[in-house]
Order: structure tokens, then C-alpha cells, then sequence
């Protein structure tokens, strides 16, 4: 014999009766100071930074690699005289023939 | 000055009579211990209600213990955009979970078989027509055995969604949100679970009526 559908819902019902009848024990005043005391004996909660909060605090520690990043990249464009266009142009104009193949090639 | 919370008096200090539960948890993690006795006793008898419906009653008094315990060990997570008292639903839930999870781990769940007196529960609930009156006694003590009987013998994550959807009715989302999973995985071991049950339930009638 098999339980059908119908049969099973019938026993849901009776159960679930069953499962919202159980009733909890009284706690009573003993029961909450031993909860208090095993409380007490705990270190206190700290409470959790969101991440705007733990992102700022952790900014501030990356400044001064930031600042030192900034300055050897303005060192570097001040020293290093590179202009892109202006390489480009002279190299079509200088060899027009090399400047075509260095494109097509992609080298 | 004291105040009284059911049986308890609890010295309020310089506490607020209308203090919310966002401004307890604040003072909880600013330092102040004591004010968890007042969020102790507003929600115990609320978590106590929860965990008695999941968990053995000899055993209820320790695990709301627990959940009370874990909840303070958590409270710095707490957000103060959710309310205090889902959240701690859902923290009572997944400390009934784990505390199935643990039996099973230890093998203490009794595998007992069912008696003649439950298999003729079972064929008279299926013979009657209406439902009324078998959740009283004489027939709880059958029912609440045979339904105890049959979590038994699901898993630990089975047993949990069972009760929480199938018995006590939650919404699949809700179930979800008490224990932590997504609402497929929920879904899933609902279905799963409820035809554990049905081929158990049939088992069982099969092997008395072949006795």
C-alpha cells in the first residue's frame, strides 16, 4: 500500500497541529542570571565596520606609497622625452618605407 | 532603579525605559554587558517558542541557552536596517540545525521501529474522512512519536526544511532566510524531503500489514 498525495496532506495537517502544540519549557530567573554569567565571563562584542569604514582606514595607510608613486612617474615624464604623434610623424617622414612596415608587421 | 521583565528585575541604571533594541546592541558593544539581561528577557520566551518546536523538550532550556550565547558573541554583525528579532529567529534556527547536525554526527537519534499502535494511528487517520480531533488527546502521544520517528530517520538539513516549510508553513524564502541557504537549495530539499517521508510513512504500513 502507498500513501497518495491526499493522504499525505491529511497527515501534514495532524502533524503540523502536533508540531505547533509542543510548548516550550518556563525559563525561569535562575536560567537567565546562568545565561548572564556564562554573558559576563565573554569578551564584548566589537562591533563590525562596514566597508566604506574599514576602506578609509585602510587609505590612509596607502597614501604615502601613492604620493611616492606619483612623484617617480612625474620624475620619469620630466626626464624621458617621449612624445607618441611627434615620434610617428618624424619616422613617416624620415623613412616612410620602414614606418609602413613596423605598422603592417604590428612590431 | 528596577525594572520587571516577567519573573525578573533587572537593575536599569541609567537605561532608558523606552530604549530600543538597536540602542541595547549599541550599548552591548560599547562595553555595557548588563544590557543583554534586557534583550534576554524580552525575546526569551519568543526564542524558547522557536527552538521547542525544532528540538526535543528536555533539551530546549540549554538550547536557547546557547542561542542567547551566540546571538551576544554575534551582535557586532547585527544591522540596524534589519530587525533584531528575525535576526535572532534565524541565529535559533541554525542552532537547532547544528544541534541535529551534532546528534547525527554522534549517532543519538533513536532508530526504534514503530508499534502496532502507531501503524493503527496511521491506518486510522487514512480511513477517517476529517482531521478534526486527532491533534488532541488520546492520539497526540501516537502522532508526536510517529512524527518524531520519521524526522528521525531524514537528514539533519532535510528535517530542518521539513519543519519549517512542510509543518510550520513558512514560504520557501522565508525558510531560506532562517537558515542561511538560497531559496533553490530550499526548494529542492522541500520536495525531496516530503517524498522521504511518503515512501517512509508506506514502508511502514506495508510491513505491518504483512506482520
Amino acid at each position: 500500500m502507498k500513501i497518495s498525495r491526499r493522504d499525505l496532506e491529511k497527515m501534514k495537517i495532524i502533524f503540523s497541529l502536533l508540531s505547533r502544540a509542543r510548548k516550550p519549557p518556563n525559563l525561569d530567573h535562575a536560567w537567565q542570571e546562568k545565561v548572564m554569567n556564562h554573558v559576563r565571563v565573554l569578551e564584548t562584542p566589537a562591533m563590525e565596520k562596514g566597508f566604506e569604514e574599514q576602506f578609509r582606514r585602510i587609505a590612509w595607510h596607502l597614501i604615502p606609497s601613492a604620493c611616492l608613486v606619483i612623484l617617480l612617474l612625474a620624475l620619469a615624464l620630466t626626464t624621458v622625452d617621449f612624445f607618441p604623434e611627434y615620434e610617428m610623424a618624424r619616422q613617416f617622414i624620415e623613412e616612410p618605407t620602414g614606418y609602413l612596415v613596423t605598422k603592417i608587421l604590428g612590431v | 532603579m528596577e525594572t520587571s521583565f516577567g519573573d525578573m528585575k533587572v537593575s536599569m541604571g541609567d537605561c532608558d525605559l523606552h530604549a530600543t533594541d538597536v540602542d541595547l546592541v549599541d550599548r552591548v558593544t560599547g562595553g555595557d554587558r548588563e544590557a543583554f539581561a534586557f534583550l534576554l528577557s524580552k525575546y526569551r520566551d519568543y526564542v524558547a517558542g522557536i527552538v521547542a518546536r525544532h528540538i526535543p523538550t528536555e533539551d530546549v532550556a540549554e538550547t536557547v541557552h546557547n542561542v542567547f550565547v551566540r546571538a551576544y558573541l554575534s551582535l557586532g554583525k547585527f544591522r540596524a536596517s534589519g530587525e533584531f528579532r528575525h535576526w535572532l529567529a534565524s541565529i535559533a534556527v541554525r542552532t537547532c540545525y547544528d544541534y541535529w547536525r551534532e546528534r547525527y554526527r554522534r549517532r543519538e537519534i533513536p532508530m526504534a521501529s514503530l508499534t502496532e499502535g502507531h501503524r493503527e494511528w496511521i491506518e486510522t487517520i487514512l480511513s477517517e474522512q476529517s482531521t478534526e480531533g486527532y491533534s488532541e488527546s488520546p492520539y497526540q502521544e501516537e502522532g508526536l512519536e510517529l512524527l518524531n520517528w520519521a524526522l528521525g530517520m531524514l537528514s539533519p538539513e532535510d528535517r530542518m526544511v521539513l519543519e519549517l516549510v512542510y509543518l510550520q508553513e513558512n514560504s520557501i524564502r522565508e525558510a531560506a532566510a532562517l537558515l542561511g541557504w538560497s531559496t533553490a537549495n530550499v526548494k529542492i530539499r522541500s520536495f525531496r524531503a516530503r517524498r522521504k517521508l511518503q515512501s517512509l510513512l508506506s514502508r511502514e504500513i506495508n510491513r505491518g500489514g504483512k506482520k
